[in-house]
């Protein structure tokens, strides 16, 4: 299909055309779908050849010197935007 | 080429902040939970001990011409600290050194004299913001410190971008085997 005679470029809703149904299934449904021959299913869980590990974190932070303060909270208003210098007058 | 010609750090005295400088055993204050219901007229905060590194843009901290009033930190722990969990193992700093493990970043020990300082690690997830005026404050009055150099301090800056940009797929597309 070229590009500009596809329906959305016509204004056609979503809902209109059948085959641009927004995807709704479930990896899981996904990976129930049949695959033609010679493709390997879906691997829906972190492989070992996966490096990156996106969510190691410390959640106890190192121990360091800690304590508590006393403060006077003094309202101030809202705090106002740094202002910009016009360039042109740089 | 040389690596003698790529230092990491510099050693500087000063109120100048810059990104990649380095603030040891600054506080961060956390305030408490019930400040968020109601207005007080004093509570008790939290303090905390960190050695901290500036992420906000040097340009955004030149002085006079400043375009921030808060800074934007990172802590830095020092490498003998973890002590527990995956970083604490050699495998897990090396991980972190090449980068697989994208909310860490791991920096050079510095050799510099009366500045030696061992392998840092940052870590992206503790994000802290101190103001401009209390960091110039402090970084004049706590003597001879530390600053990341080019180009180790925009590889810095670039990692904690890849890291505060992640996008999560819900749905990826399957490995191909």
């Amino acid at each position: 299909m070229v590009w500009n005679e596809h329906p959305l470029s016509r204004g056609t809703s979503l809902e209109e055309d059948p085959e641009m149904a927004i995807e709704t299934r479930t990896p899981e449904q996904l990976a129930s779908v049949p695959l033609p021959n010679g493709v390997q299913p879906l691997a829906v869980t972190k492989g070992p050849d996966e490096v990156l590990d996106w969510d190691l974190c410390l959640p106890t932070p190192p121990p360091r010197p800690r304590g508590t303060i006393e403060v006077q909270l003094i309202p101030a208003g809202r705090s106002r935007p740094v202002p910009v210098a016009d360039p042109d007058l740089a | 080429m040389t690596l003698t010609a790529y230092p990491w750090y510099e050693a500087l005295q000063g109120d100048d902040v810059e990104q990649g400088d380095l603030l040891e055993t600054c506080p961060i204050f956390l305030p408490p939970e019930d400040l968020a219901d109601e207005t007080l007229a004093s509570a008790t905060f939290r303090w905390e001990e960190r050695d901290l590194i500036v992420l906000s843009q040097s340009c955004d901290l030149v002085k006079g011409r400043e375009k921030v009033t808060d800074v934007l930190l990172c802590a830095a722990w020092r490498r003998s600290e973890l002590t527990e969990g995956y970083l604490a193992t050699s495998k897990g700093m090396e991980d972190a050194r090449r980068g697989n493990l994208p909310g860490f970043h791991v920096l050079a020990a510095c050799s510099l004299p009366g500045l030696e300082r061992e392998i840092r690690v940052v870590d992206f997830r503790r994000v802290y913001s101190l103001p401009l005026a209390f960091l110039r404050r402090r970084s004049a009055t706590s003597g001879k410190r530390l600053r990341l150099l080019p180009p180790y301090r925009e590889h810095l800056s670039q990692a904690f971008a890849r890291f505060f940009m992640r996008v999560g797929l819900p749905v990826d597309v399957p490995p191909f085997k």
